[in-house]
C-alpha cells in the first residue's frame, strides 16, 4: 500500500470536505485537481520525478495542495522551517540537492537569501489552478516526503520516510487516536515540522478533513473552533496560554492531542474542567518515529483520580511496537529503542535507538529521562536532568524549571536550575530550593547553581533549548558551522566536476593568461555563494566570518583544485576597503571577488622596498582630488590590475610615515603606465608603475589624509595572516602530488617529513591566527611570526620538489618540470615581499622580545 | 571543556607552586590534592601540556609522560600504576617482546620507579601490565641524572601478565606520551630563551647591551618563532589527537629545543660553557627528551613513510578548534 493509493481511496471522486478555512473548503476531489495543477506546475519548474521540492510555506490550503501534489506526482516535498536563519536553510537544501526552493510570497527575501547560499532559484506559486488529478503507482519504498528534525541541537537533520512506513503510520493512528470522514483536524505545530506535514498526511490517509493552521495564535484557536475542528493537537504550554486567556473553550475538539513536554497537573485540571467532554490524548514521538507510546484519556481519568504518578509518564508503548530499554543501569535506567514498521529511520539492526533515557514499570508505563545527550556526569556519576526537574517543580514558588549540565573544572560537570518562578518579583531564595531537594534527591544531584529566567528558551516545536541555557556558560563552538560548510562546499564541488575540474592544474602561461583563466572558477564561487560568505552583507556577500571563506578555499585546494589568483588580493586588499573606504567597498568587493576586476599594490618604490616609511611619490592636493607624481614597483598583478591602492606623500617630503595617505588609483587614468618586470619564474609577476600627473578625486581616499600608515598596517596584517592560511592550503597540495609521484627517490622519507613539519608549523600557526582575524580582533606583532613560518614553508616546499624530481626537474620540458621550477624560483620572493624576513626578524627580537631598538 | 587565558595562568601558577615544593617522590600525591585529576578529566590538553611545560622549564620531573600515555590509552590513572618505555633503538615502540616462556621487558622508566608497582608496557599485540616484582631496576645517570631515569629488565612469565590494551591502544599511548614529551621540550626551550634574553639585555660589550646587535637579535628571533610554531603544533596535536600529529608536535619542539640550545649557547659566549652557569642542564635534559620515544630525526623519516604509503598530506588542524 502507498500513501497515493491512500488518498485515491479517500478522496479522489469524494465530495466530502477535505480542506477546511474560513474562506473557502475544498471537497477532497477539489484537493485532488489543486494538487494536479500543483504537479502541472511543478513540470513546468522542471522538477523530475523522485526529485526533492523545497517548500519554503507555512501551513496553508495551497501549500497542502503544493506538498500533495509532489507527493501523488512522485516527488518528495520538503517543507522547511520558515524561522530557520538563512544559513541553515542552505544546509538543508544543499543537502536536497535543490535547483528551485518554493516559497510563498511573504518569505521571499529569506528564500532568495538561502537560495543564493544553496546556488539554487526562488520560484513563489501564484494562484495555483485546478489541474487534471495526477496520482501516479510509487514503489513502497520510495520516499513519501521530507521533514527537518526540529533540532534542539545543531543543524536540522533530513528524516524521509517512505510510502510503506507513512501508510504504518496512518495504521498506528488509527488505533492510537481513532479519527474518520467525520473529524476536522488542526494542529498547531509549524507545518515543516512532523507534528505539521506528517500529521496532515496521516490524518488525510485516515479520511479526516483538516484545517490549517500557519501559526499557532490564541484567534487561531478560536477560529479553528468555529470552523468545527473535532480533534486539536497543542503543547502544554500553548495550553497554559489559551487557559491563560480563558480561550480554550472557545473551541469544542473530541479530542485534544498534545505532545513535546510532559502536562503538569495543574494544567490538566484546569484543562479538564474547561473541556470536560475531550478526550486528552497525550503523544510522545519524534521525527524518526511516532507515536512511540500513548497516554490515553482513560490514563489521564485515572491520574486525576489519585494516579498523578501517570502524568510523569507518557504512557504505554503503541500498538505494534516492540519497545526496550538498552543497558539499563541499577534502577532500571536506559536508552529507549523501539522497533516498527512506523519508524521511519532505525539502525541497521531495524532499532531505533530514541536518544531519550527511559524506564518502563511493571504496567508498562513509560517514563522519561531526559535526553542522552542532555545527561550530566558530575564526577563520573550520572545524574538525569528530569529527575532534577522533577524534584524542583513541586515547590510552590516555581513555574517552570529547567536542569543541565555545565562545565566545572572539579567535577567535569555540575547541575545548573533554570527556574521560571511563579513571582518574578518575589523568587524563592536558592538556599530554599536547595533544601527543598536535599530530602528528595541524592545530595550530588542538587543544583549547585540556580538562576531566574522569565521564560524558557523553547524551538518552534516548544521543546526546551538546553543547549541554550548551558550557553549563558559556553562559548559557543565557532567550528561546528565550519565544518558543515566545508562538507557542503565539498559536496557542491562534485556535483560541479565536470565544469569545473579543468581548474585543477595551474595555468602555465603568463599572469593575464593565467588570471583569465581563473575567472570562470571566481564566477561560480561567487555565485554558487561560496565567495559570498563571510563579507558583509553591504558589499553584497552574506555575512559571517573569513573563516567561511578560509575553510572553502582549504577544502577547494583539498579536493585538487589551484588556489585562484584573484584570492590573495581580495582577502588582502578588501578587508582595508571595507573598513577605510566603504563607499568604494560597496562596488569594488563584489567585482573582484567574482573575478571581474584585478587589484593590485603600489607601496613600494626604487628607494622605499622594506623601509615605506621613506616613499617619495607624492600627491598634492588640487580641487575636488589629488594629483599625483612618481614611481611605484613591485606590484604584483600591476599589469593587467584596473585599480590600485597606492600609498603616496600628502605631506612634507621628510615627514615619514605620518605624512602617508592611500588612494584608489584608476589604473587606467590619464597619466599612469606601467611596465612589466620580467622574473626568474619565467613570467613578469610584478609590474613597475609610473605616475605622472595622475588625478584622482577625494573620494577615492582610503582613510583620511595623513592616515596612510595605519590603514596599510591594517593591510599588511592580511596580507601575513589571511594570506599564510592561503598559502597552506596550497601548500598541502603541492605536497600532495609529490607523495603520490610515482617515483621517488631512496631519501624521500626524509626529505617528505622534513616538508610536512614546515606545513604542520605553518597550519598550526596559521589556524588560531586566522580565527582571531575572523574575530575582527587585529593582530600584534605575533603576526610575523606567522610571515616567517609561511616563507620558510613556501621555500622548504620547493627545495624538497627540486631534490625529489631530480633531475626531470632540471632537465624536462614537461608541464610539471616547467611548473615546479616556476614555483621555486618563485619561492625565492617569498622572504622578501610583504616585509623582508629581516624586517620580520627585527620586529620578532624588539615587539617580542624586548630586545632593544637600534638603528 | 573551554579554559579561558585568566583560568589557564592560574592553573599554570598553581601547578607550579606543586612542582616546586614538592619532593619528586610524592609529586603524585601533592598533584591529586591539587585537584589535577579532575582538571585531567575535564580538559587532558591543559592538565598534562601546563604540566609538562611547567615541568620541561623547571628541569623537574613528574608522572606526567607515564599519565599522558595512560590517558590516551584510556587507562585508568592510578598512582601505583607507571609504564615501561621503549628503550632508545631507533625508533623501537615496543618495551616487551614474547619469548619461550613469557614476556621479555627491556625499557627505560622515568619518575615511576619506586612508586609503582606494576609496569605497562609496550607490545607488539598492544599494551601489558606486569607486576614490578618481576622487573629489575637499574639507575641511568648518563647525561642527566635529575631526570630519574632508570633502564628496566626481566622475563615476566605470562600468568603474571594482563592485557590491558589493543594495538590501537598502544598506538594511542605513544601518541599521548610524545605530546607530553613534546610539552616538556618547548617548556625547556622556553626556559633557555628567556633567561638568554635576559643575559643578551644585562651583558654589554662595545658599549651597549649586546642583545642590540643584529645578528644576536635574528638568532633569538629564529628561536622565538621555532618555539612558538612548536607550541602551537603541541596545541594542534590535542586538539586533533593522531598519531602524525603527536609526532609532528614532537618533532617540532625537538628541532626547537635544539635550535635553542645552538643559538642560546652561541649568544651567551663562554659562560653557558662553564658548569657554575646553570645552562647545561636544559640541554642535557632536552637531548634525553628528544631521545624517549623517538628523536626528531627518527620520527621526521616516520612521517615521511606513513604520508608516502598513504599518498596523502594530512591536513590539521581543522580550522576553529583552537582554544
Amino acid at each position: 500500500m502507498t500513501w497515493n493509493q491512500l488518498f485515491r481511496d479517500r478522496w479522489v471522486g469524494s465530495d466530502r470536505p477535505a480542506i477546511v478555512t474560513a474562506d473557502f473548503t475544498w471537497t477532497g476531489d477539489e484537493l485532488a485537481r489543486r494538487a494536479g495543477g500543483a504537479a502541472a506546475w511543478l513540470d513546468g519548474l522542471g522538477f523530475e520525478r523522485g526529485s526533492f521540492v523545497p517548500l519554503l510555506m507555512d501551513e496553508s490550503a495551497e501549500a497542502i495542495a503544493l506538498a500533495v501534489g509532489a507527493t501523488l506526482s512522485g516527488r518528495i516535498p520538503a517543507p522547511l522551517g520558515t524561522k530557520m536563519p538563512a544559513a541553515d536553510l542552505a544546509v538543508a537544501l544543499r543537502g536536497l540537492d535543490a535547483r528551485v526552493v518554493i516559497a510563498e510570497e511573504r518569505l521571499a527575501d529569506l528564500a532568495c537569501q538561502a537560495a543564493s547560499l544553496a546556488a539554487a532559484t526562488v520560484a513563489v506559486p501564484g494562484a495555483l489552478p485546478v489541474g487534471p488529478i495526477m496520482c501516479i503507482d510509487v514503489d513502497e519504498d520510495s520516499p513519501a516526503l521530507v521533514i527537518h528534525t526540529s533540532g534542539t541541537t545543531g543543524a536540522p537533520k533530513a528524516i524521509i520516510p517512505s510510502h510503506r512506513q507513512l501508510v504504518a503510520r496512518v495504521g498506528v493512528y488509527s488505533a492510537t487516536l481513532p479519527l474518520g470522514a467525520a473529524d476536522r483536524y488542526c494542529s498547531a505545530s509549524p507545518f515543516a515540522h512532523t507534528a505539521g506535514i506528517t500529521m496532515t498526511y496521516t490524518v488525510l490517509g485516515l479520511g479526516a478533513a483538516v484545517i490549517p493552521q500557519d501559526w499557532f495564535s490564541i484567534d487561531k484557536w478560536r477560529e479553528a473552533g468555529r470552523l468545527g475542528m473535532t480533534c486539536g493537537l497543542l503543547v502544554p504550554t500553548m495550553i497554559d496560554m489559551l487557559l491563560e486567556a480563558d480561550a480554550l473553550a472557545d473551541a469544542h475538539p473530541r479530542f485534544l492531542q498534545y505532545g513535546a513536554a510532559p502536562i503538569h497537573p495543574d494544567t490538566l485540571a484546569a484543562a479538564l474542567r474547561a473541556l470536560p467532554d475531550t478526550q486528552f490524548v497525550q503523544i510522545f514521538g519524534q521525527t524518526e518515529v511516532s507515536p512511540i507510546s500513548c497516554l490515553s484519556h482513560q490514563d489521564h481519568l485515572l491520574a486525576l483520580d489519585g494516579r498523578l504518578d501517570l502524568l510523569r509518564t507518557v504512557g504505554r508503548v503503541v500498538p505494534g511496537a516492540e519497545l526496550r530499554v538498552e543497558n539499563p543501569d541499577g534502577n532500571g535506567i536506559g536508552e529507549l529503542a523501539i522497533r516498527s514498521p512506523h519508524t521511519f529511520a532505525a539502525d541497521a539492526d531495524g532499532w531505533r535507538r530514541t536518544g531519550d533515557f527511559g524506564r518502563v514499570d511493571d504496567d508498562g508505563f513509560i517514563t522519561l529521562h531526559g535526553r542522552t545527550n542532555d545527561r550530566i556526569i558530575r564526577g563520573g556519576e550520572n545524574i538525569y536532568p528530569v529527575e532534577v526537574e522533577q524534584s524542583l517543580i513541586g515547590h510552590p514558588g516555581i513555574r517552570e524549571v529547567a536542569v543541565v549540565g555545565i562545565p566545572d573544572r572539579r567535577w567535569g560537570e555540575i547541575v545548573k536550575a533554570v527556574v521560571v518562578p511563579e513571582d518574578s518579583d518575589e523568587p524563592p531564595p536558592i538556599a530554599e530550593l536547595q533544601q527543598y531537594v536535599r530530602d528528595r534527591i541524592a545530595r550530588f544531584k542538587i543544583p549547585a547553581v540556580v538562576e531566574f529566567a522569565a521564560e524558557l528558551p523553547r524551538n518552534a516545536s516548544g521543546k526546551v533549548m538546553r543547549r541554550e541555557l548551558r550557553a549563558t556558560d559556553q562559548q559557543p563552538d565557532p567550528s561546528a558551522f565550519l565544518e558543515q560548510t566545508a562538507l557542503a562546499f565539498r559536496a557542491w564541488l562534485a556535483a560541479h566536476d565536470a565544469e569545473l575540474s579543468v581548474h585543477r592544474s595551474e595555468c602555465l602561461g603568463d599572469l593575464p593568461e593565467a588570471l583569465l583563466a581563473d575567472r570562470p572558477i571566481m564566477q561560480r564561487l561567487w555565485d554558487g555563494g561560496w565567495m559570498r560568505l563571510g563579507w558583509p552583507v553591504d558589499v553584497g556577500g552574506l555575512g559571517g566570518s573569513t573563516a567561511h571563506r578560509a575553510v572553502v578555499m582549504d577544502a577547494l585546494a583539498t579536493e585538487g583544485y589551484a588556489v585562484p589568483a584573484f584570492y590573495g588580493p581580495v582577502e588582502i586588499i578588501a578587508p582595508m576597503l571595507i573598513r577605510y573606504a566603504p563607499h568604494l567597498a560597496i562596488t569594488h568587493v563584489a567585482a573582484s571577488a567574482r573575478g571581474d576586476e584585478v587589484w593590485c599594490q603600489g607601496f613600494s618604490e626604487p628607494d622605499a622596498g622594506s623601509d615605506l616609511g621613506s616613499l617619495r611619490t607624492r600627491a598634492v592636493e588640487v580641487e575636488g582630488g589629488f594629483v599625483i607624481t612618481g614611481q611605484k614597483m613591485w606590484s604584483s598583478n600591476g599589469q593587467v590590475a584596473q585599480w590600485c591602492c597606492l600609498l603616496a606623500r600628502t605631506g612634507e617630503p621628510g615627514s615619514g610615515y605620518r605624512g602617508l595617505t592611500m588612494f584608489w588609483v584608476d589604473m587606467h587614468a590619464a597619466g599612469v603606465s606601467v611596465v612589466p618586470t620580467r622574473c626568474e619564474s619565467g613570467r613578469a609577476e610584478t609590474a613597475e608603475i609610473f605616475l605622472d600627473g595622475v588625478f584622482v578625486p577625494t573620494t577615492h581616499l582610503i582613510g583620511p589624509l595623513g592616515g596612510g600608515w595605519s590603514v596599510v598596517m591594517y593591510l599588511l596584517q592580511f596580507e601575513r595572516g589571511a594570506y599564510a592560511w592561503e598559502r597552506q592550503a596550497d601548500l598541502h597540495g603541492q605536497l600532495q602530488s609529490l607523495v603520490a609521484h610515482p617515483t621517488l627517490p631512496t631519501n624521500a622519507v626524509s626529505l617528505v617529513g622534513e616538508a610536512y613539519l614546515s606545513l604542520f608549523a605553518l597550519r598550526s600557526q596559521a589556524a588560531p591566527t586566522l580565527m582571531t582575524l575572523a574575530g575582527g580582533t587585529d593582530l600584534g606583532p605575533e603576526i610575523s611570526v606567522d610571515k616567517l613560518l609561511m616563507s620558510a614553508a613556501e621555500r622548504k616546499i620547493a627545495d624538497v620538489a627540486r631534490q625529489l624530481l631530480w633531475p626531470a626537474l632540471e632537465l624536462d620540458d614537461t608541464d610539471e618540470a616547467v611548473l615546479w621550477r616556476r614555483r621555486w624560483a618563485y619561492s625565492r620572493i617569498t622572504t622578501i615581499y610583504g616585509g623582508a624576513a629581516e624586517v620580520q626578524r627585527d620586529l620578532v627580537a624588539e615587539r617580542l622580545l624586548g630586545l632593544p631598538r637600534v638603528r | 571543556m573551554m579554559i579561558d587565558r585568566d583560568e589557564l595562568a592560574l592553573v599554570r601558577a598553581s601547578l607550579r607552586h606543586v612542582l616546586h615544593r614538592s619532593e619528586a617522590a610524592d609529586l603524585t600525591a601533592a598533584l591529586v590534592s591539587s585537584g589535577w585529576v579532575e582538571l585531567l578529566v575535564a580538559d587532558p590538553a591543559v592538565a598534562i601540556g601546563v604540566l609538562a611545560e611547567e615541568q620541561g622549564s623547571a628541569l623537574l620531573a613528574s608522572p606526567v609522560v607515564d599519565v599522558a600515555m595512560l590517558h590516551a590509552a584510556d587507562l585508568d590513572i592510578d598512582p601505583t600504576v607507571a609504564v615501561v618505555l621503549p628503550p632508545l633503538r631507533g625508533g623501537e615502540p615496543m618495551s616487551a617482546h614474547g619469548v619461550a616462556d613469557g614476556w621479555a621487558v627491556d625499557g627505560m622508566v622515568l619518575a615511576g620507579y619506586g612508586r609503582a608497582d606494576r609496569f605497562v608496557v609496550t607490545a607488539l599485540t598492544g599494551l601489558l601490565m606486569v607486576p614490578a616484582g618481576g622487573l629489575t631496576f637499574a639507575p641511568v645517570a648518563g647525561g642527566d641524572a635529575g631526570l630519574g631515569l632508570h633502564r628496566a629488565n626481566g622475563v615476566v612469565p605470562s600468568s603474571d601478565i594482563e592485557v590491558v590494551g589493543d594495538e590501537a591502544a598502544r598506538a594511542a599511548a605513544i601518541a599521548g606520551g610524545r605530546r607530553a614529551l613534546a610539552g616538556e621540550l618547548v617548556g625547556g626551550a622556553g626556559q633557555m630563551l628567556a633567561n638568554t634574553v635576559a643575559y643578551v639585555l644585562q651583558r654589554h660589550q662595545y658599549g651597549r647591551a649586546i642583545g642590540s646587535f643584529q645578528a644576536v637579535k635574528h638568532q633569538l628571533a629564529d628561536v622565538h618563532v621555532a618555539i612558538t610554531a612548536a607550541r602551537s603544533g603541541v596545541a594542534a596535536a590535542w586538539q586533533h589527537p593522531d598519531p602524525v600529529t603527536a609526532m609532528a608536535a614532537k618533532c617540532l619542539a625537538g628541532r626547537a629545543h635544539q635550535l635553542a640550545s645552538t643559538h642560546c649557547h652561541q649568544v651567551h659566549g663562554g659562560i653557558a660553557f662553564t658548569t657554575e652557569h646553570g645552562f647545561h642542564r636544559w640541554i642535557r635534559r632536552g637531548q634525553l627528551l628528544d631521545s624517549l620515544l623517538g628523536t626528531s630525526a627518527h620520527l621526521t623519516d616516520e612521517i615521511g613513510r606513513h604520508l608516502i604509503s598513504s599518498a596523502a598530506v594530512p591536513r590539521v588542524p581543522a580550522l576553529g578548534n583552537e582554544r
